[in-house]
């Protein structure tokens, strides 16, 4: 059920109408019909792996009342160990398993030792990602003693399956969204106003700029035939379907959870306008890159303080292959990870690293030549790094690579249906106008500053039509497979 | 609540108030204009085509069969009714339609391939958006998976079609004509082969040719129809690259199969599948079509043989 699909529409309704007007103010009911209606909502994806996700949450649940009863003690942290081994068991049988097979055996092979092993048919569970890292960050901070665990059951379920965020984030840590669960909900108008901007802005994005920059990045096995021009271009083009589609989405979920009365954690912040690389993992993924960060990156850059900036460097790098991996199971993710763990090399070595950077502008607004150069740069590495993201094997990364790096580089790119391409163009201009103007804000049709309800109407129906007559073919959301 | 709810329901009805002004402004601008599909369904419902022949068929007939060389040779009026990227079931639907609104043909030129008989997915949907309160429109839509919004939420077909919505307003206000780029329904392709199209499909192993049961007993009953009513039938395998029919695994068992219908049914069965156009690349665009050069030397063709047989 894509958020931008009328069945979508219809669950949401009912469901709107029920939690306001059916359960209003009661808490625990309006609880119950959120759980029962994000198991609905995963089950409409994959039901055969509900029961996986209800036994995850029972599993953790208990865990998280008995790691609470000992904190402090050696037997909390053994409990703790056990959900973390626990979790990374799971989700590394349904996402990693066949990976290690293949990868052991090619392993072997290469040694001249024949193996006789096969590699299993298994479905990984959609979101599994998201909601394992939900329920890691949840035992762990209770073992650490940073809250208390969840008595209610349902809330507890309700934070784990939270239909908005279920199947691609944000990873909402406990602290941000069990509280919010367990507190009162009455409908806040200016709240729900603004959600229902987000959600329309998010559709802007999802629909006309990535749906049709998909359209002609979807160069697939017939790269070889393309010029090097062609690719570089269809490379820069998906580093902006990438954003405009994760980021569209998550702005529809951040949307429906205003309606809701939640606040969800804020996943991007402008990451085309990025500097550097630390920058860039700042705006990019923000709920992820801090998941990692406090979880992975600081215990290990602590344990290595000794090493200095070697020791940072190692840390970020092995920070970073996880990110990397986290996505999926091939050398292209881990190899993604990797390089940009070592675009970090120089930052820390410069002592740039932690540095907040600001962006300079001119006269009119726009970036200082010296900024943006830096912000293009940055974009540039990003759309390298993608190609690893995107690629089948790392052989055909470097192939497409190749390809780029030929003398066809300097051909005119193959550009087919110009005048489709042309609009394409201005749109995504849109996007980058409003991005710029409103990137210290929540989302790009945060309207703080037009009072006129006919302005805003206006921009409304604008960008309905615009959605409608320009939206590209509805394709599937990119960070659905993770 | 109450002030929420009443904006959001007052929003709703002024975009569904919009959705059927644009709706209806879209369909009367469309059904004026001469662009693309639009010109045969306009010709179709307007009780235009007063012809005794019709071809029937896919792009390969759209391209193929050209009616003014048909008229000339055999001495009637021919129409071209042929539906790009459309099999049987929906070239039906168009005979239907055709049939309903005009007077019934003497003869009619089916044409056959490899992907006649099998049910596809619905390409170029908005050339049905103006026409939808056909109920076999409809029908065929949704047996070939159109969503239930598409058919039923107004101005809702027209999703992503920016350049029909332009074309669509400018005729509503009579801004701008957009004339017919075909004649009599046959669209003729000033092209020189391109080998890329037939080198990916190179890329496959082989070609199997698919049969959907329903579409078969349809086509079936259709020349049942057609032998009661006494309308002359005549299929045609127009040409198509030589290789590209190599390439087809199954293409013996799916003559055959045509084969038996036209001897089930006591009807010719024109089969050029290994004539010399085929061999020859000048005469094609790509592997599944002619050019206009080819077309012409093939309509021709056609005529005559036709003719011999009449």
């Amino acid at each position: 059920m894509l958020f931008n699909s009328s069945e979508f529409v219809i669950f949401f309704a009912t469901l709107f109408a029920l939690y306001y007007f059916i359960f209003k103010e009661k808490t625990k009911s309006q609880n119950i019909l959120l759980l029962v209606a994000s198991y609905f909502f995963y089950a409409c994806a994959d039901w055969k792996l509900l029961p996986l996700l209800i036994a995850a949450t029972l599993v953790y649940y208990g865990l998280g009342l008995a790691i609470f009863k000992t904190v402090g003690s050696r037997r909390a942290t053994t409990l703790s160990t056990l959900g973390v081994v626990f979790g990374i068991a799971v989700l590394g049988y349904f996402k990693y398993t066949n990976f290690f097979i293949s990868s052991f055996q090619t392993l072997f092979e290469s040694l001249g030792l024949h193996t006789n092993w096969h590699t299993f048919k298994i479905i990984v569970p959609i979101g599994i990602s998201f909601y394992t890292f939900r329920l890691l960050s949840y035992v762990i901070d209770i073992s650490r003693g940073k809250y208390e665990p969840a008595r209610d059951l349902v809330a507890f379920a309700t934070y784990v399956a939270f239909f908005p965020c279920i199947l691609s984030g944000p990873i909402d840590r406990p602290n941000t969204l069990i509280p919010q669960l367990q507190k009162k909900r009455i409908f806040d108008y200016a709240l729900a106003t603004d959600g229902l901007r987000q959600i329309l802005w998010g559709m802007f994005k999802k629909m006309v700029i990535a749906d049709n920059c998909a359209a002609m990045t979807g160069i697939g096995a017939d790269y070889m035939n393309c010029s090097g021009s062609t690719l570089l271009l269809g490379t820069l083009l998906y580093t902006l379907q990438m954003y405009a589609d994760f980021s569209g989405y998550t702005d529809m979920v951040i949307g429906v959870g205003k309606l809701l009365g939640f606040q969800l954690t804020k996943n991007f912040a402008c990451p085309l306008f990025a500097q550097n690389i630390a920058d860039y993992w700042r705006k990019w993924h923000i709920s992820l890159t801090s998941w990692l960060t406090d979880y992975v990156f600081m215990p290990l850059n602590i344990k290595w303080r000794d090493w200095g900036n070697w020791g940072m460097a190692l840390s970020i790098i092995i920070t970073f292959v996880l990110i990397g991996s986290w996505h999926g199971a091939s050398w292209t993710f881990v190899i993604f990870g990797l390089y940009h763990g070592l675009l970090y090399v120089p930052l820390i070595l410069s002592g740039g690293m932690f540095k907040k950077t600001k962006i300079e502008t001119g006269k009119w607004g726009f970036p200082k030549l010296k900024t943006l150069a830096k912000m293009l740069l940055t974009f540039f590495l990003v759309s390298f790094g993608l190609i690893l993201f995107r690629a089948d094997s790392l052989t055909q990364a470097w192939n497409y690579l190749g390809r780029i790096f030929s003398a066809s580089l300097f051909a005119i790119p193959a550009i087919s249906e110009m005048q489709d391409k042309l609009i394409m163009s201005f749109f995504i201009a849109i996007l980058l106008l409003v991005d710029w103007v409103n990137r210290d804000k929540q989302h790009g049709l945060q309207m703080d500053n037009i009072k006129s309800s006919v302005v805003k109407w206006l921009i409304y129906f604008s960008l309905i039509v615009i959605i409608w007559a320009f939206g590209g073919s509805q394709e599937r959301f990119i960070y659905f497979q993770f | 609540m109450k002030i929420f709810m009443m904006k959001v329901l007052f929003f709703a009805t002024l975009l569904l108030a919009g959705a059927f002004a644009i709706d209806f402004m879209l369909e009367k601008g469309l059904k004026k204009t001469g662009t693309g599909e639009f010109s045969t369904w306009n010709a179709i419902f307007s009780s235009n085509i007063n012809a005794d022949a019709i071809i029937l068929g896919s792009s390969r007939a759209l391209v193929q069969i050209d009616p003014e060389i048909l008229d000339t040779t055999l001495h009637v009026n021919a129409y071209n009714l042929g539906m790009d990227g459309y099999p049987f079931s929906m070239q039906y639907v168009r005979y239907k339609i055709f049939e309903k609104y005009n007077k019934k043909p003497k003869l009619i030129i089916q044409n056959v391939d490899f992907m006649t008989l099998f049910r596809g997915t619905p390409i170029n949907k908005v050339q049905f958006a103006p026409y939808m309160h056909e109920d076999v429109l409809k029908k065929e839509l949704e047996a070939m998976g159109i969503s239930e919004t598409e058919r039923h939420v107004p101005a809702s077909s027209y999703y992503s079609e920016y350049a029909t919505i332009v074309k669509g307003v400018s005729e509503f206000f009579n801004l701008k004509h957009f004339p017919s780029e075909r004649y009599k329904g046959y669209f003729g392709q000033d092209k020189t082969w391109d080998g890329v199209d037939f080198q990916k499909r190179l890329a496959q192993d082989s070609i199997v040719a698919e049969k959907n049961p329903e579409i078969v007993n349809l086509f079936d009953s259709f020349l049942k129809e057609c032998e009661a009513s006494g309308v002359q039938m005549v299929l045609v395998f127009s040409p198509q690259y030589i290789k590209m029919t190599e390439f087809t695994k199954n293409r013996d068992t799916e003559m055959q199969l045509y084969r038996s219908f036209a001897e089930k049914y006591n009807i010719q069965f024109l089969d050029y599948s290994d004539d010399p156009l085929c061999y020859d690349t000048t005469y094609f665009y790509n592997a599944m079509h002619l050019n206009k050069k080819g077309a012409e030397l093939f309509s021709l063709k056609l005529a005559k043989d036709i003719e011999i047989q009449q």
